[in-house]
């Protein structure tokens, strides 16, 4: 009977397991990418695009076989209202990084965006501080003049 | 074995459909508007990534095998409540308390490292005040560790629950709320440590 009526739910200990087993191979994959140097030949945007890619996998891994949103009365509004959060949390996302990486453009420096190189060399150049750094309410900028 | 089908019966009969599946699904839109929440600090995060000022860079903070043990104890803590409900889906009391037990220790475990990382952080310089790139560093990861500490309370209260009323029908819909609550934590942080743990090492 109550093999019957775990079926009836679908929420069987192979489901969690299967999920559980992804999750981990997809965790690994991305933390030995990183910290074992796999990557070291690739293009920045590849990696990211590859770690970027790995989680998105692992979500979906996780929402299909843990969250089981597919069943009980409530499927298809879970499912549609998902989908719907889903769109608003890409339009967030990708619209703030498309608008920022516009206005740090624009502003020519943008946002007290600094690279690594100038973060190692800040201690050294503060003493003329005033002169090269225009202090905003966004942060402080350095000119590309300099 | 009687009692099981009488429950499960009684679950996915009348009162079901208007107290525990409607309950459940309030509680999915709950989610999702909290999805909303974490979307936008992860956009704000994504825009800071770089804006150090005069401060330390991320990259130089970052250890990863010390967010890989966070990553695992907060996987681990999502398969361990997966048990708990396959136990609660068998009307099993004492599993579904052993298993939420083992939950809560993991989540503890996590939380406790957390509160370390920062700490450690904070004492060398690398302080919400410090830059932009940290403010919205501990905004985020501070979210996601304040949601799971309300999960921990939760779970606390759970305990109490079942001890009051064992597996009714109101505690098979809170449980099974717990459930979307706790794996959707373990989602945001497939996130976190991979916008801002991976990325930022690379």
């Amino acid at each position: 009977m109550s093999v019957e009526t775990h079926k009836a739910h679908g929420t069987g200990m192979g489901q969690y397991l299967a999920g559980f087993i992804l999750s981990v191979i997809l965790t690994v994959l991305a933390f030995c990418a990183v910290m074992l140097h796999w990557m070291d030949g690739w293009s920045i945007s590849a990696r990211v695009l590859f770690l970027l890619g790995l989680s998105i996998i692992q979500m979906v891994v996780q929402i299909v076989f843990f969250l089981h949103l597919s069943e009980g009365p409530d499927a298809k509004w879970n499912i549609g209202s998902m989908w719907v959060a889903v769109l608003c949390v890409l339009i967030i996302i990708a619209g703030t990084w498309l608008t920022m990486q516009h206005l740090n453009y624009n502003m020519m420096g943008g946002s007290g965006r600094v690279s690594r190189d100038d973060a190692a060399s800040r201690p050294a150049a503060s003493q003329s501080a005033t002169s090269t750094e225009v202090t905003t309410g966004m942060g402080v900028i350095i000119s590309h003049e300099e | 074995m009687n009692t099981t089908v009488v429950k499960t019966a009684h679950m996915t009969g009348n009162y079901s459909h208007d107290g525990g599946s409607s309950k459940v699904f309030g509680f999915w839109i709950y989610i999702l508007q909290d999805l909303f929440l974490f979307a936008t600090l992860f956009a704000n995060f994504a825009v800071f990534s770089s804006a150090y000022d005069t401060g330390s860079a991320g990259k130089d903070f970052i250890d990863l095998p010390f967010v890989l043990v966070e990553t695992f104890l907060l996987l681990f803590s999502s398969i361990t409540y997966g048990f708990a409900m396959i136990q609660m889906h068998r009307s099993n009391l004492t599993g579904v308390r052993l298993w939420m037990a083992i939950t809560f220790l993991l989540g503890f475990a996590f939380i406790a490292m957390e509160v370390y990382e920062f700490a450690h952080l904070i004492h060398e310089g690398a302080a919400p005040w410090t830059s932009a790139y940290w403010s919205a560093f501990f905004v985020l990861v501070a979210t996601h560790g304040i949601h799971v500490t309300g999960g921990l309370i939760w779970m606390a209260c759970m305990f109490i629950h079942l001890a009051l009323d064992g597996l009714d029908a109101h505690n098979n819909a809170r449980l099974t709320c717990l459930s979307l609550f706790w794996h959707f934590l373990d989602i945001i942080w497939i996130g976190v440590f991979t916008v801002v743990y991976l990325l930022g090492a690379l």
